[in-house]
């Protein structure tokens, strides 16, 4: 009104603060890249595993997280199993995030381990109503000892699970249906990965999950292993995986957080931070077109 | 009953006590000052810089190799290895003026006449690079990585109470014994000393702050596996020189590493405690990676 007044033309500039986050996996070999691009790079993920019994490496990685945002990701526990979890793996991630106050926390809908045996390997669980109560006791062990709750990561499978009378999408419902504080990791490419192995519509399984509970996505890339396509996070995020993204961010109002995962044949970083920018176009055009 | 009167052994077991309850008094209150001081740091350290920290760990002389390094891998600059002692120069001409940062912009000036690395660190910095210096030095002192002023003069005055209490108690013990005519005196001297250089060394050694210790120790951690990282690109190489020193970088594809610094490269450990740590011969590698702390 004042500027009016004297007739002073006034520009007004918004600058629109985008409240989606976009970064990548922590690795220690792609450190120089990530600490040299912290202006492109908004949050790394950190496995939790890695860090629960070395003190030295906790406090390195508080490190890390004063210099970046940082959130956490488990591979222990196996809660997608009609096992209890073990409590000793989580009261470890308890204690690292106390120690660390990661932005979030998740861990995956697999099983990793069965009558005292360990896979080595996340297993995707057969999909059923048993599953589905284990699941909920386990996320309901590990929302109460940690104090918060996770954020749970859709996985890739090369056989489709016996005694599965869900389909992925339903369980996956059902599952976040039990449990309304826990959050989606949508992991796009075991999307895209299973869709390709299995014969089903990667887009139709979208609108069969509550897309409204995504906080994270996951990219990635793989190959194709004696006629299935492999989720080995040593490729770089196809095409139909970044055409996914758009769809997700078109169908959602939420904050999104949108990481890149490389674990080995690591490029040359600028490739990395491209996919970072592809990413951040693909919300952006869905976005728009919501 | 007076313990300056004690016997020869029962007042030196006394002394080494009451050095050692010294030496430990000052070494806490050390600790706490600079606690103090990075509780309080007005800016967050910047360890994605990876000149800071190679100044942060070497101080100037190191911030210079990891750059001359730097620029090397990213083909600004150009080594003549068929020199004994190669002679760095710059690849093109007027590349000084278009660079942003203040030290690659020094640097690649510098080397417009060819010259060997080592020289560098041994030239009387102009003023440019003086204030340059003195802006990191600032710097990571407001992050609470380096001791500031107000800490070192704490440390000097924890120093003397040190040094002037055990003295004393040296010198009374001293007098009474050699009033009493006693000679046999040589270990009290001996352990006076001692106690002395102890409280010396933990005064006035040492650059970083123990948050700057730490910092270095943390990002070694974080970046432990790019020195087994194959296809290191020139931003890996710096930040693994930053990190860990020069001489940490693989010989694999870089022949002029052992010839940039011979110095640096032959000494492994004379780094000592200058406050200029890095300087001169000193430091330059992994061997002198903690230089100054």
């Amino acid at each position: 009104m004042v500027a009016a007044a004297v007739g002073v033309a006034v520009d007004v500039v918004v600058v629109e603060v985008s409240p989606n986050r976009f970064g990548l996996g922590w690795r220690s070999e792609l450190a120089a890249g990530i600490f040299t691009h912290l202006d492109q790079i908004d949050i790394v993920e950190v496995i939790a595993d890695d860090y629960f019994d070395d003190v030295k490496k906790q406090r390195a990685l508080a490190t890390l997280a004063s210099q970046v945002a940082v959130t956490l990701h488990g591979i222990g526990i196996g809660p997608a199993s009609v096992s209890p979890a073990e409590p000793a793996r989580i009261d470890n991630l308890a204690r690292l995030i106390d120690r660390i106050r990661p932005d979030s926390w998740s861990e995956h809908l697999a099983w990793v381990r069965a009558g005292g045996r360990e896979i080595g390997h996340l297993v995707a669980p057969c999909r059923n109503a048993s599953t589905v109560d284990g699941t909920l006791a386990n996320l309901h062990r590990m929302t109460r000892v940690v104090g918060s709750a996770p954020v749970m990561e859709n996985i890739a499978t090369l056989i489709n699970p016996p005694a599965s009378p869900m389909s992925e999408d339903a369980w996956l419902s059902k599952v976040l249906q039990g449990a309304p504080s826990v959050g989606l990791l949508l992991d796009l490419h075991n999307v895209h990965a299973n869709s390709s192995n299995f014969g089903f519509d990667a887009t139709a399984f979208l609108a069969g999950i509550p897309l409204d509970r995504v906080k994270t996505i996951h990219l990635a890339g793989g190959r194709m292993w004696q006629g299935r396509l492999l989720d080995d996070h040593l490729h770089d995020v196809p095409p139909p995986v970044f055409q996914l993204l758009e769809q997700v961010a078109a169908r959602t109002t939420q904050p999104l957080t949108v990481l890149i995962e490389r674990d080995g044949e690591y490029p040359d970083f600028e490739l990395l931070l491209a996919q970072i920018r592809e990413a951040r176009q693909a919300v952006a055009r869905g976005r728009a077109a919501a | 009953m007076n313990p300056l009167v004690w016997r020869g052994p029962e007042f030196l077991l006394l002394y080494a006590v009451v050095a050692m309850a010294l030496l430990l008094w000052q070494w806490i209150r050390g600790q706490q000052r600079e606690a103090d001081v990075s509780a309080k740091a007005s800016r967050r350290p910047n360890l994605n810089d990876p000149y800071e920290l190679a100044f942060l760990r070497g101080g100037k002389n190191e911030l210079l190799r990891v750059a001359t390094v730097s620029l090397i891998e990213k083909k600004l600059l150009a080594v003549d290895l068929a020199r004994k002692e190669p002679n760095v120069h710059t690849v093109h001409q007027g590349l000084a003026d278009s660079t942003s940062n203040p030290v690659n912009a020094f640097l690649l000036h510098y080397y417009t006449t060819p010259k060997p690395a080592y020289q560098l660190l041994k030239a009387t910095p102009t003023a440019h690079m003086t204030g340059l210096f003195d802006l990191y030095q600032r710097n990571l002192e407001k992050s609470g990585l380096l001791r500031n002023e107000d800490i070192r003069n704490g440390r000097a005055s924890d120093t003397a109470v040190t040094v002037v209490c055990l003295l004393t108690l040296a010198g009374l013990k001293l007098a009474v014994a050699i009033s009493g005519g006693h000679r046999n005196v040589g270990f009290l001297i001996m352990l006076a000393i001692a106690a002395t250089i102890a409280a010396c060394l933990i005064g006035f050694t040492g650059r970083l702050t123990t948050a700057g210790q730490k910092s270095v120790e943390d990002m070694r951690v974080l970046c432990e596996s790019l020195q087994h990282k194959s296809g290191l690109s020139p931003m890996d190489v710096t930040m693994l020189a930053a990190v860990f020193g020069i001489a940490a970088l693989p010989a694999v594809g870089r022949p002029y590493g052992p010839k940039l610094y011979p110095q640096a490269s032959s000494s492994s450990s004379g780094c000592g405690s200058s406050s200029d740590s890095g300087g001169g011969g000193c430091g330059g590698g992994g061997g002198c990676g903690g230089c100054g702390s």
